[in-house]
């Protein structure tokens, strides 16, 4: 009940302003020729790309491919070079990070010696942002139990990631970055976690999708990019 | 925080212990609270011998226990979950700022417990004897091994970021120890001045040993043994000098590095 209030709320304040400017507000994240080198390795290769709000955008790539590192970048957690800017914003000179950035990296596990509530209490506790409460619904949204004090490192690879899912999501966040989100999920659980997805791009949040499965990527992003040697493009064939 | 409080249980457990055991070596039937802070069972010794050192190394051990739990007490937040962490972390000063105050109180807290034990030892088999003076001593242990000890963690903690937990502290460890044993130099046989007093003088851990000083309180003198003469102010400005160095190198590790591995203990 309180998540359809929730999601309504937003719905309104979106019309809101919709209604107050005339046009819808669209955020765009762009990142110009963003390169990084480590260990003489080329990780990200003058990536250029536009992202804007309101979709999902899919990233098929293999493992080693630099999905994660893109992440990582695009986060505010790594310096690169190049440019990376959130409408007016520049990552790295007016802001340090993205701004209510939720994200799934692949293999980041949580804080193995306490629960998943406790878990997501001591992240929330950052911002400070959501209240218990709300931290109990993402974690039942996801299908865990609040009241579990099972702790994470009991926790089975399809509850620890959606654990990870619930982490993302708990903040309300305006951009989710999510880096093979399924792994370890059984088919139920990303039925729903495709649908908590098509929800979320529903209420403006730009997403973007890294995985290795092309299958997974195309039958919900509106746009699908490939990565290869740490170079972005939007058709397959077209490698540099 | 709670996984942390249950550590306390061993500093205050040593403090019962080594109060005990001192107790077999001195007949007196008075109990004064700096005896259980000037050197511990270092007794009145006047200049270092093996026998010191052991003493010195000795009363590492609830320090170091300290420093071993909380060596990941901020570099935690840079293994698992530092994604998570970091992308909501604004402001990486402010964050920093905020556990290095919460981590001088917990080692403000690991003397104070020693001294707790020391204590209740006392109160069970002598009469404990509470003066201004001796308040005074209390205050000088509790500052500068709260400084000390902060100064070691936190020093482990930065470098479990930049190379791993193992590497943090058996760099800290290996040269706390060494920097002792370099105690072992002064020639206890002859007399502490030229050369033999300036190996004191010029070596940080002399400072932890509370019978090297000279301090009056109201022209009385409450602490040390002739001949030796440091200063409580050198102390203080020697490992304030180190605390303040490794709180700044802190500050920039914590700002400059990139949150690229998920886990460095995988």
């Amino acid at each position: 009940m309180l998540l359809v209030i929730d999601e309504t709320k937003t719905i309104y304040k979106k019309l809101f302003w919709v209604a107050c400017l005339g046009k819808e507000l669209i955020m765009k994240l762009v990142l110009k020729d963003v390169y990084k080198k480590m260990q003489k390795q080329v990780i990200l290769n003058h990536v250029n790309a536009t992202f804007e709000s309101g979709k999902i955008y899919g990233i098929v790539g293999r493992n080693g491919s630099g999905k994660t590192m893109l992440f990582r970048a695009m986060s505010g957690l790594m310096n690169t070079e190049g440019e990376i800017w959130l409408d007016e914003k520049r990552l790295g000179k007016d802001m340090r990070i993205l701004p209510n950035l939720g994200i799934i990296i692949e293999n980041t596990e949580m804080y193995p010696e306490f629960s998943g509530y406790t878990n997501l209490k001591l992240l929330a506790n950052i911002k400070k942002k959501v209240k218990k409460d709300e931290i109990k619904n993402v974690l039942r949204l996801v299908g865990l139990d609040p009241d579990d004090n099972k702790i994470v490192r009991k926790y089975s690879l399809g509850m620890k990631q959606k654990l990870a899912i619930a982490q993302a999501l708990m903040e309300k966040p305006d951009i989710l970055f999510l880096d093979e989100p399924t792994n370890g999920l059984d088919d139920e659980a990303v039925k729903n976690f495709w649908e908590l997805l098509r929800k979320e791009r529903s209420k403006g949040t730009l997403i973007l999708l890294a995985s290795h499965s092309k299958e997974d990527i195309e039958q919900l992003a509106d746009e699908v990019y490939y990565m290869k040697s740490g170079s972005l493009f939007k058709e397959e064939n077209n490698e540099r | 925080m709670k996984l942390y409080w249950k550590y306390y249980f061993f500093p205050f457990l040593y403090g019962i212990i080594f109060s005990w055991y001192a107790s077999f070596q001195s007949k007196a039937t008075h109990f004064q609270i700096w005896e259980a802070v000037a050197l511990f069972n270092g007794g009145y010794l006047n200049t270092a011998n093996s026998k010191v050192v052991c003493c010195i190394l000795q009363n590492y051990v609830p320090f170091i226990l300290f420093s071993i739990v909380f060596s990941t007490y901020i570099y935690r937040h840079f293994c698992n979950c530092s994604v998570y962490f970091f992308t909501r972390c604004e402001n990486r000063s402010r964050w920093y700022t905020k556990e290095i105050i919460k981590l001088f109180g917990f080692s403000t807290l690991n003397s104070i417990f020693i001294l707790l034990g020391h204590i209740a030892t006392g109160l069970i088999s002598k009469k404990i004897v509470f003066s201004l003076d001796q308040m005074w001593i209390v205050g000088w242990y509790i500052s500068l091994y709260s400084i000390w000890c902060f100064s070691l963690t936190l020093m482990a903690n930065i470098l479990a970021i930049l190379k791993g937990s193992a590497f943090g502290i058996s760099i800290v460890f290996s040269v706390q120890a060494i920097i002792t044993l370099l105690l072992l130099t002064i020639d206890s046989k002859k007399e502490l001045s030229g050369s033999n007093l300036k190996r004191m003088v010029y070596n940080p851990v002399s400072y932890l040993v509370g019978n090297w000083y000279r301090v009056y309180w109201r022209g009385k003198k409450i602490m040390g043994v002739e001949p030796c003469n440091l200063s409580m102010t050198t102390g203080y400005a020697i490992w304030g000098s180190v605390c303040i160095a490794v709180v700044l190198f802190g500050m920039y590790v914590v700002h400059k590095v990139e949150i690229i591995k998920s886990n460095k203990e995988i």
